[in-house]
């Protein structure tokens, strides 16, 4: 024996760490078994590998899930896509877990094919299993174009630790890949050749699903070039500082954004690297994504800038508090669609326009519907903003409502527009990034007296969580009613002061208040009615600009033997604010609508989903305004499960 | 096998023997020739009634010391109407006129002009000049006493008298001071007595006529007594009546700057002020003397400084608000004929000047060997592999380390390394979302050698989402905190007790951190922290509330302004971080910090030491050096890569460790190379390498997830709080809470962990570690041997480590071989020649 005395230190010291181990191992291990959740009743899908399909051609998918036995249909959004159920796989390996929704129970994992149309839009589209069970969730599902090969990654050239041996890419290309594991930091390295002067473009997406965690990727270049001490050395090139990050919550109007996207011009010829990683070293079945390369040059670069740009834009979506909002001189009559006017016109009010009386509408029609013509809302006068000092040094008087366009090309830069308002006047200020967006371009506006004082500003200071905790958010939307009349200056600058360029574009509505309906928003996504039993569909209404009449909902093309019911639900006790001051002027008043959806006993059962409609209507002092799309719900109605 | 465990253990403690801790050794006592002999002041002007002046007689003798010889010198004086001379050569005016002091000693006749005006007319009156320096001479208005943060006993003085007017007005208007109010608390009893000056409280406490906390600080028979008491029945006025102005001090000096004694020696210093009139006085007997080390040097009241050991100290002299340095060196033994030391660069001429000086030998040049080991771990914090050694100890190159410096400056590793570095002193500390960014901004900044103070400036003007913006998360965006942490790092010096008070030991006030942190007063942040900007309306502060900031003293609004109080003008407020960062990049104290800084990472400490510690009171050790490092760096354009050259290419750097008999004792001059433990990343990597087992991190110590890319080394991590490692933490990783302090000091944890430790053991004998693959590869014995010795110590084995291995290790037989040669590895490992780089 060596080292005698070492040895016998070591064992004792194995000896007491065992021993502790053993300890901690039988503490945590009964909770846990404790914690094992059930399976849902009804199909769930979770996670889909891989995330997209090439347009003309037919993808082979994996969705994984729980309750996906007997599935037997694929429902898409696009008739462009048809799916058809290939394979159905029971779980019972325990793998790596999906990172992003946790510890549950995963029970099948179901093979597809899509066969997508040649003329498939490119962009995100959604996927849902249909079974006997009812129709899952939506999965999100990317078409690209043919003119770019998709390809599937080789895992055994992107595995963990083979930078060295990445994956040879011709570009332009999209690769579907997944971070699979959930331990040893897994990077997926691709390579690829390039001629000195190219600038290329790398973009992934990465889809989210859950309610844990988000996974979150970030793209970095290398080159391979050995060191002194390292012969495999990657030295990095470049890192996607783009706010991969940032998730909703932090602006009304970001959604968790999913993709990270890295431009780099090449000063040398040769092969390079670009790696896909896991923030915070994760991974897991559920981190997939598509990795697109293409030339800078190409117009295979989408322009849109929302993380996951869809096919086709949303028919039933209302924004309100969102920089990317379209404000054009429309923007009063499309307001006006969602409220009651009085009948001839308009009822001026000193809090700016107010549904009252009759209308002119006869509210027959879901979307077109005759709209009220305001007169008394006048005309939107637009006013560009060109030049640097002049407007701040002797701005433009515009009269409301009016819209205001510029662009903040320099640091520091602060434009500015004077209007006259009279004492109880009511107002809404709206603002619009057509190009660069938060938190890239911040645009603050704040309206200031006379003496230069700020009388409102684009800065709420909300109070969150716990009600203690407090913080500023920038807003695109504000109301405020003047105290004095006179002469006020909307000032708009970038939120820093180092910050500037030709897509910091603004756009600024000034306008007066329109009570109206807001955003409609409808929950759950699908509904599976078992016969004989009730599921509840919920309408969350924003009451915009104070807007105080009523709003009813209807339910259309329920399926035969299922009936709609006005449903009275306890409300949630809130604990009381600690500070809501200003609370009114940036967010809507909101109320909660239910409607309960009942399947008789002898309700035929579907086998396909049931797109339910749901409407709403604005009623003031019992006139109606127009009907308001609310969405659309797959409904089925299912046997009651065997036990 | 018993004969291999003795010889591993000789090897082990002969390893860790070559670096341990060494003793003084008693000076010889001679006689040496004095050579020549001068004066101090060569001329003097003694200005109205009682004036004096404090002369020195130094001498340089044949050993190579000068040495003081005033008190055996005989003085005279050309005209003795004019003034008188004592045998201390204190000269004190009589009546006006000119005439010399004729000092004479061994022969050597030495003159200097006296000159007395105005000898008639009496000092006017006034607090600085009768009453100030008494308190600072007696310590009343030291930090540990009245001068301290609360004062003591409610009765607060400025720190060596650094605002008179407040003092006065805490002596004559009474009162008791409180942190929080500028108001004077109850009771408002003056601390003078006008109408019976004796029963003033200023004269009855320091005399112990009454109890006092301090103790008695003089007599009734002193001239401190009298001065104070004189003041008083005159009225005790601030200034002299008939607005005569009594002009103030404004730089103080004393002589000589460095004094190097034998073990016997005894130095007088002479103080010597210059005033806002423009002339010059002795104050060589109004100012507080203190040794930083009595165990070194005593001084007492007088200025005598008188040799205790071998050592270097610093005498202060605190006078006036002012607080200056003498650098007293003790040597065991002069050196008539020093050597010939070669110079590579200016480091070499300032580091040689003061070896010179201070009598120190240094050692030789350090072997490749010694070198290699050495710079691969200071510039990319990795050892290099043994191929490399061998090319590198093969190589007849003359200049093959100045081309291993660019090599190593060029490296990947170096910007892992220096990333790593930045990322410690930037406090990088992962929070979701914000390291990543920020991370990307340090690592590339290092990898694109930005200049330094352009990163300075990026860091503290981030705006929106810039990358260093995130920085002020962690500081939760209070203005005072992020000042604090700005100025430490930028600047080299601890403002943060000028948060709640006057700084206790140096001259910085409450109102000067205030208007410094005004700069950041007006930070804020949208959405959870995430885009920084300065809010017109005031900054994120306490609790969320946006506003001004306000002085936590007065209760008024604080405007930005400098250190000597000059505001910001109102229309560069928009930018004011961009302007503090303008400022702070461009002031002489941001290179100076940051060369100091670097230099600590190269040589074990600062030549300011703690490295971000500058003041008054803990000079650095080469000040003309610290100077010209940072001159070279900001005209330079403030290039990391640069400096770190011309440290790593000095003939400074290159010495061995090995210390010579003159200079074993030699902590802070660079005599020789200090060798010191190595940081805790850089030693784990330094394992996983000899082992050639990759660490694997991950975020939890029950949990295996969250690993970072398998082979991701120590260095590489982005963040402590992030990366669970036991090892990191006994080895004194900090986790970047605060401006980082490593504590890579021993511990018996460590210990423990060198026997026990998942480390140091189990990597060793791993199936994919080096030892199995060397094995594998059936390497000859002697190679495996030669091949673990240059991966952990970087030098082949001496010929008797070899032969008494290969003896013992020729009658192992598998599988017995596998562990004799991990129990090889582990002793290597665990000496101390490789846990330290020397």
């Amino acid at each position: 024996m060596f080292l005698t005395k070492f040895q016998f230190l070591k064992a004792i010291f194995r000896a007491a760490t065992r021993m502790i181990l053993l300890v901690f191992a039988i503490l945590l291990t009964s909770p846990l078994q404790a914690e094992k959740k059930a399976l849902p009743s009804d199909p769930r899908a979770l996670y889909i590998h891989p995330v997209g399909g090439q347009r003309g051609a037919v993808a082979e998918v994996q969705i994984t899930g729980q309750t996906l036995q007997g599935t037997y249909a694929v429902w898409t959004n696009s008739d462009a896509l048809r799916g058809q159920v290939k394979r159905i796989e029971e779980i019972d390996e325990v793998g790596d877990q999906p990172y992003a929704i946790g510890s549950v129970p995963l029970s099948h994992r179901v093979t597809v094919e899509i066969e997508i149309s040649p003329d498939a839009e490119i962009g995100g589209h959604s996927l849902r299993l249909v079974s006997s069970r009812g129709v899952s969730d939506p999965l999100p599902f990317r078409v690209s174009s043919e003119r770019e090969p998709l390809i599937r990654e080789d895992v055994s050239r992107t595995g963990p630790g083979r930078p060295t041996r990445g994956q040879l890419l011709e570009y332009p290309v999209a690769v579907n890949g997944r971070i699979g594991r959930s331990l040893g930091g897994e990077v997926d390295y691709y390579s690829f050749d390039v001629d000195a002067g190219r600038e290329l473009y790398f973009e992934v997406f990465f889809p989210a699903r859950g309610k844990g965690p988000i996974p979150k990727m970030l793209l970095y270049l290398y080159r391979h070039e050995p060191s002194w001490v390292d012969p495999h050395r990657l030295r990095t090139l470049a890192f996607n500082d783009d706010p991969v990050v940032h998730e909703s919550g932090l602006f009304a109007d970001q959604g968790t954004v999913r993709r990270a996207r890295l431009k780099h011009r090449f000063a040398d010829s040769g092969r390079y690297l670009i790696a896909v990683k896991g923030f915070d070293d994760r991974g897991g079945p559920d981190f997939v994504y598509q990795l697109r390369i293409v030339d800078a040059e190409s117009e295979e670069i989408s322009a849109d800038r929302s993380a996951w740009p869809l096919a086709h834009s949303d028919p039933y979506a209302w924004f309100e508090r969102r920089f990317q909002v379209n404000l054009s001189p429309a923007r009063l009559q499309e307001l006006s669609r969602r409220t009651v006017f009085q009948a001839g016109g308009a009822k001026e009010k000193k809090g700016g326009i107010g549904p009252a009386g009759s209308t002119g509408a006869s509210g027959t029609d879901d979307v077109a519907g005759p709209t009220p013509e305001p007169d008394s809302l006048g005309a939107v006068s637009t006013h560009r903003l060109g030049g640097t000092a002049e407007n701040v040094a002797e701005p433009a008087v515009v009269t409301l409502p009016a819209i205001v366009e510029g662009v903040i090309d320099r640091p520091g830069k602060a434009d500015r527009v004077r209007f006259a308002a009279e004492a109880g006047q009511a107002v809404a200020v709206e603002v619009e990034t057509p190009r660069d967006t938060v938190p890239i371009f911040v645009p603050w506006v704040q309206v200031l007296d006379q003496e230069q004082e700020v009388v409102f500003s684009a800065i709420y200071n909300r109070v969150t969580g716990n009600n203690v905790m407090l913080f500023r958010e920038l807003e695109s939307k504000m109301i405020y009613t003047f105290d004095r009349g006179g002469e006020y200056t909307l000032q708009i600058r970038e939120l820093t002061t180092a910050h500037a360029g030709s897509d910091f574009a603004y756009r600024v509505l000034i306008r007066p208040q329109i009570p109206h309906v807001g955003q409609l928003k409808l929950e759950p996504d699908r509904l599976n009615l078992v016969q004989g039993q009730a599921g509840r569909l919920t309408v969350t209404v924003d009451r915009e600009e104070k807007f105080d009449g009523e709003v009813a909902v209807v339910v259309e093309d329920l399926p035969e033997g299922v009936q709609a019911f006005a449903t009275a639900v306890p409300e949630e006790e809130r604990p009381p604010a600690f500070d809501e001051s200003e609370k009114h002027m940036f967010r809507p008043e909101t109320q909660k609508v239910s409607i309960t959806l009942m399947a008789e006993d002898g309700a035929s059962t579907t086998n396909l989903p049931r797109m339910v409609r749901v409407k709403a209507r604005a009623i003031v002092g019992g006139e109606m305004g127009p009907l308001i799309p609310v969405g659309v719900v797959p409904l089925m109605v299912v046997a009651p499960p065997q036990s | 096998m018993r004969s291999f465990l003795t010889s591993i253990a000789s090897l082990w403690l002969g390893l860790s023997a070559a670096y341990g801790s060494h003793s003084m050794r008693p000076a010889p006592s001679h006689d040496p020739a004095l050579l020549s002999a001068r004066i101090f002041p060569e001329s003097a002007t003694l200005r109205e009634k009682g004036a004096s002046q404090r002369f020195l007689v130094i001498g340089r003798f044949a050993d190579g010391l000068e040495r003081d010889l005033t008190s055996a010198s005989r003085f005279g004086l050309g005209d003795t109407s004019l003034a008188s001379v004592d045998e201390a050569g204190n000269v004190s005016a009589l009546a006006d006129g000119e005439t010399e002091l004729e000092a004479e000693i061994q022969g050597h006749e030495l003159r200097a002009a006296v000159r007395v005006v105005d000898s008639g007319r009496e000092t006017p009156l006034s607090f600085e000049g009768a009453v100030s320096p008494v308190l600072t001479k007696t310590g009343c208005n030291g930090s540990g006493c009245h001068g301290g943060v609360k004062g003591r006993g409610g009765f607060k003085l400025s720190l060596n008298s650094l605002n008179p007017r407040e003092d006065y007005d805490w002596i004559v208007r009474g009162g008791v001071y409180h942190v929080l109010s500028p108001e004077a608390g109850e009771p408002l009893v003056p601390r003078i007595d006008l109408a019976e000056p004796a029963e003033s409280l200023l004269l009855k406490k320091p005399t112990f006529a009454i109890p006092h906390g301090g103790g008695p600080r003089f007599d009734t028979d002193s001239q401190e007594y009298e001065a104070i008491a004189n003041w008083v029945r005159n009225g005790a006025p601030f200034e002299p009546e008939g607005g005569v102005t009594v002009p103030r001090i404004e730089e103080v000096a004393v002589y000589p700057e460095e004094i190097v004694l034998d073990g016997k020696g005894v130095h007088r210093l002479a103080v010597t002020a210059k005033l806002s009139d423009g002339r010059t006085r002795d104050i060589s007997d109004e100012v507080r003397y203190e040794s930083q080390n009595r165990a070194v040097a005593k001084v007492d009241a007088d200025g005598v400084v008188t040799a205790v050991k071998t050592g270097e100290t610093n005498v202060l002299v605190r006078a006036a608000g002012h607080t200056v340095h003498a650098r007293i060196g003790v040597i065991a033994e002069p050196i008539a004929d020093y050597p010939e030391v070669p110079e590579w660069n200016f480091i070499d001429r300032h580091v040689i000047a003061k070896l010179k000086r201070f009598h120190l030998i240094p050692s030789e040049l350090s072997d490749d060997s010694e070198f290699l080991r050495r710079v691969c771990l200071d510039v990319i914090g990795t050892l290099p592999p043994p191929n490399r050694v061998r090319e590198f100890l093969e190589d007849p190159d003359p200049d093959k380390r100045n081309k291993l410096i660019e090599i190593l400056l060029d490296s990947p590793e170096f910007v892992d390394f220096w990333t790593f570095r930045f990322s410690d002193l930037l406090r990088l500390v992962q929070e979701p979302g914000y390291s990543q960014l920020y991370y990307e901004w340090i690592r590339t900044s290092v990898a694109s050698n930005k200049p330094y103070d352009q990163m300075a400036r990026e860091r503290l003007d981030a705006q929106g989402r810039d990358r260093p913006s995130r920085h002020y998360y962690e500081n939760n965006s209070q203005p005072e905190r992020i000042l604090s942490e700005e100025l430490r790092v930028y600047t080299g010096r601890r403002f943060d007790c000028a948060q709640c008070h006057d700084h206790p030991f140096e001259p910085w006030s409450q109102d000067q951190f205030w208007g410094l942190a005004a700069f950041f007063g007006n930070l804020d942040f949208i959405g959870y922290y995430d885009i920084a900007f300065d809010n017109p309306a005031g900054g994120y502060g306490d609790k969320g509330k946006a506003g001004p900031l306000m002085h936590p003293r007065k209760k008024t609004v604080v405007q930005p302004a400098f250190l000597d109080g000059t505001t910001l003008p109102e229309e560069l407020r928009p930018n004011q971080r961009r302007e503090l960062a303008k400022w702070l990049t461009s002031h002489p104290y941001f290179a100076e910090a940051f060369v100091n800084r670097v230099w600590g990472y190269f040589f074990g400490r600062g030549i300011v030491d703690p490295v971000d510690d500058f003041k008054a009171s803990n000079p650095p050790t080469h000040p003309e050096l610290v100077k010209e490092l940072a001159a070279d760096f900001r005209e330079n354009g403030h290039d990391l890569k640069r400096l770190i050259r011309t440290i790593v290419q000095s003939r400074t750097y290159q010495l061995s460790s090995r210390p010579n008999e003159n200079n074993r004792g030699d902590l802070v001059n660079y005599s020789h190379f200090m060798p010191r433990p190595l940081e805790a990343e850089v030693l784990l990597d330094a394992i996983s390498h000899v082992a050639g087992v990759p660490e694997v991190f991950h975020e939890k110590p029950e949990s295996p997830e969250g690993q970072p890319p398998l082979g991701t080394r120590a260095i590489q991590l982005k963040s402590p709080v992030r990366y669970f490692s036991h090892f990191l933490d006994l080895y004194g990783r900090p986790m970047r809470y605060a401006v980082p302090e490593r504590d890579a000091g021993p511990s018996v944890s460590q210990a423990l962990h060198l026997y026990a430790g998942k480390t140091y053991t189990e990597k060793l004998t791993r199936e994919d570690g080096r030892i199995s693959r060397l094995i594998e590869a059936e390497t000859p014995q002697g190679d495996i041997v030669e091949h673990l010795y240059l991966a952990s110590l970087s030098r082949l084995p001496t010929g008797e480590e070899k032969d008494q291995l290969e003896a013992v290790l020729a009658n192992i037989k598998m599988p017995d071989r596998k562990q004799a040669f991990a129990d090889l590895a582990w002793a290597l490992l665990t000496s101390r020649e490789f846990a330290y780089n020397h």
